[in-house]
């Protein structure tokens, strides 16, 4: 059995009468990267921060590794780490003192933690920026310090709130490596986001919210299999398929549809890896000529819209 | 204890590590101290006249200490504002979040705040010194703690109304009214006999803490001059300053570590 590292029960959260958060299950387990997907306002960053002791349920309660934020905030703080979706500074701090200062309070001894955030800084390309004031810094280069804090501190569960928002494409992969690597090392991660390829890289499961309520959960493969006939596997021809072929291959393959174009047969199943060999077996039996062979999976986008309805860029803040 | 002594300094170095970094804000303050002490005082001085048990007041010292107190009240109260702009920018949601005990935290706050404070009036504090030509070590020391506690007081009340009111716009207006009831129905510039005239002022300046704070620090100066024209006995000056600084400094403790959450503006 899965050692838990959060486990939300009954979670609500109300903000006077806007329930943000309305009744939220949950497991994230030790060692595991979990990607929350939703839009913004969808309850996701409410719910990072509950975790993270900084909101208090207004009803239910959230345990890290069997301590509560309610009763037991202290302790979940010892463990948990966040970056924030807004960086946190003053227009007046310096990016290499508040790192600094920030290594210091995790933990770090003045001459370590220097060490640290040079290293750190470095690899980010934020070194030359290290004494200019926040206001002067642009916005990926905010989003870059606060996402420092966390590759300083490598705490036991890592929260990252839309971390490589407003980052060049570049940096983005850097940074997702680097949370690869802190989870190698042994923290647990959640990145909260609403881009589908950043959560389908990074994710070993998937958690969808939509207006404060969990609407799937899953890994990535899991969460496409759940929508049906969501693979599609393109089979382009030479010759004629007559209405019994095309009935036998979707009685044979469980297919949900079958469409035939100018000699491009479509076929619209589940698990369609596992039922390409199958289908062209069939084709074969039947004489017919395989030109070439595809296969398309659903996109994460494509889930977001089967469990809510809506599709993410319409949502989208 | 040792891991809560080390957070606890972290902490308080949060406001002290931004000193350099307001200097504008420094020479407003000083400049406006100068003004008050070398042109305004002098003047203010020349036309007023008080007698009371120990003969006739020099005004001007009483002045000078008075508008130390003054600034020094100003200075700490910005703390509120400080505060509130953290909560504006999420500042303390990132706070909250730290590997550190709330009280510790909010200790910390009131603490480092009241000390970075008191440094910021620490050349105010020189000029008066200058001024009053205060030389003994043992009334130097005094009036240092003094300025410290009524610093901490002071910046652990504005951070509990800041925490509270969780408004830039809302805290501004209170603090208009903080520094109306705290300075003006106070001592600061108005000795207690003199006071005695308007009743109601007399009794809301007896009970002020500023009004002990600004009359201690005199009296440590100068017990001979203003030992007549303090609002309490020293030690009952001392008691009180001690414990409003004990009680601002536990109203921050109990809001930041039960009632407050983050999400400014929620």
């Amino acid at each position: 059995m899965r050692k838990v590292a959060v486990s939300i029960r009954g979670f609500v959260k109300r903000f006077g009468s806007v329930v943000a958060v309305d009744g939220l299950n949950l497991d994230i387990f030790d060692g595991e990267i979990f990607g929350f997907l939703g839009p913004n306002g969808s309850g996701k960053s409410t719910t990072l921060l509950t975790i993270a002791t900084v909101y208090k349920p207004s009803k239910g309660d959230v345990e890290v590794y069997g301590f509560s934020v309610t009763r037991e905030g202290d302790a979940v703080r010892k463990l948990v780490g966040i970056a924030f979706q807004e960086p946190k500074a003053l227009w007046v701090d310096n990016p290499y003192e508040l790192l600094v200062w920030h290594a210091m309070v995790v933990g770090y001894s003045l001459t370590d933690a220097r060490k640290v955030v040079r290293e750190v800084m470095e690899e980010l390309g934020l070194w030359e920026h290290r004494n200019k004031l926040f206001s002067e810094l642009s916005g990926g280069t905010r989003k870059k310090v606060e996402i420092a804090k966390l590759f300083i501190q490598k705490p036991k569960l890592a929260i990252f709130d839309e971390p490589t928002a407003q980052l060049d494409v570049t940096t983005k992969h850097f940074v997702w490596g680097k949370i690869r690597d802190m989870n190698k090392e042994g923290s647990t991660i959640i990145v909260a986001t609403n881009d589908m390829v950043e959560a389908e890289r990074l994710s070993d499961r998937v958690g969808i919210i939509y207006r404060g309520t969990l609407r799937a959960l899953g890994s990535p493969s899991e969460l496409k299999d759940m929508i049906p006939g969501g693979d599609i596997i393109e089979i382009r021809v030479e010759g004629f398929i007559n209405e019994s072929i095309l009935r036998k291959l979707g009685d044979i393959l469980e297919a949900r549809r079958l469409d035939l174009s100018n000699g491009v047969l479509k076929v619209y199943v589940n698990k369609g890896e596992e039922r390409i060999a199958t289908a062209l077996d069939i084709l074969t039996r039947e004489n017919i000529k395989v030109r070439s062979v595809a296969m398309k999976e659903p996109s994460l986008d494509d889930v977001f819209f089967y469990f809510t309805g809506a599709k993410l860029e319409e949502v989208r803040g | 204890m040792k891991e809560n002594i080390r957070a606890l300094i972290l902490v308080m170095l949060w406001d002290i590590r931004k000193l350099g970094r307001y200097k504008f804000f420094l020479v407003m303050r000083f400049t406006w101290f100068l003004v008050q002490v070398l042109i305004f005082g002098l003047l203010v001085a020349a036309m007023v006249s008080i007698r009371g048990p120990g003969g006739l007041l020099d005004y001007y010292k009483f002045y000078v200490i008075g508008a130390y107190t003054a600034v020094l009240f100003s200075i700490s109260i910005m703390k509120g504002h400080d505060v509130a702009e953290e909560l504006e920018d999420g500042l303390i949601d990132y706070q909250l979040s730290l590997p550190i005990e709330r009280r510790i935290l909010a200790l910390g706050r009131a603490l480092g705040g009241g000390l970075a404070s008191f440094t910021y009036s620490a050349p105010m504090l020189f000029v008066t010194v200058i001024v009053l030509k205060v030389q003994n070590l043992i009334a130097l020391s005094a009036l240092v703690i003094i300025s410290l506690l009524l610093a901490i007081s002071i910046s652990g009340l504005a951070v509990s109304i800041a925490l509270i009111l969780r408004s830039g716009d809302r805290l501004d207006i209170l603090m208009g009214v903080s520094d109306s009831l705290l300075v003006r129905l106070s001592t600061i510039f108005y000795p207690v006999t003199a006071l005695a005239a308007v009743a109601i002022y007399y009794y809301v300046a007896k009970v002020n803490p500023v009004s002990h704070a600004a009359d201690m620090l005199r009296y440590v100066a100068e017990p001979g001059e203003f030992s007549g024209y303090v609002v309490a006995d020293p030690l009952i000056m001392v008691s009180l300053i001690a414990g409003f600084a004990v009680a601002s400094t536990v109203a921050a403790i109990v809001l930041l570590d039960r009632k407050i959450e983050g999400g400014y503006g929620r």
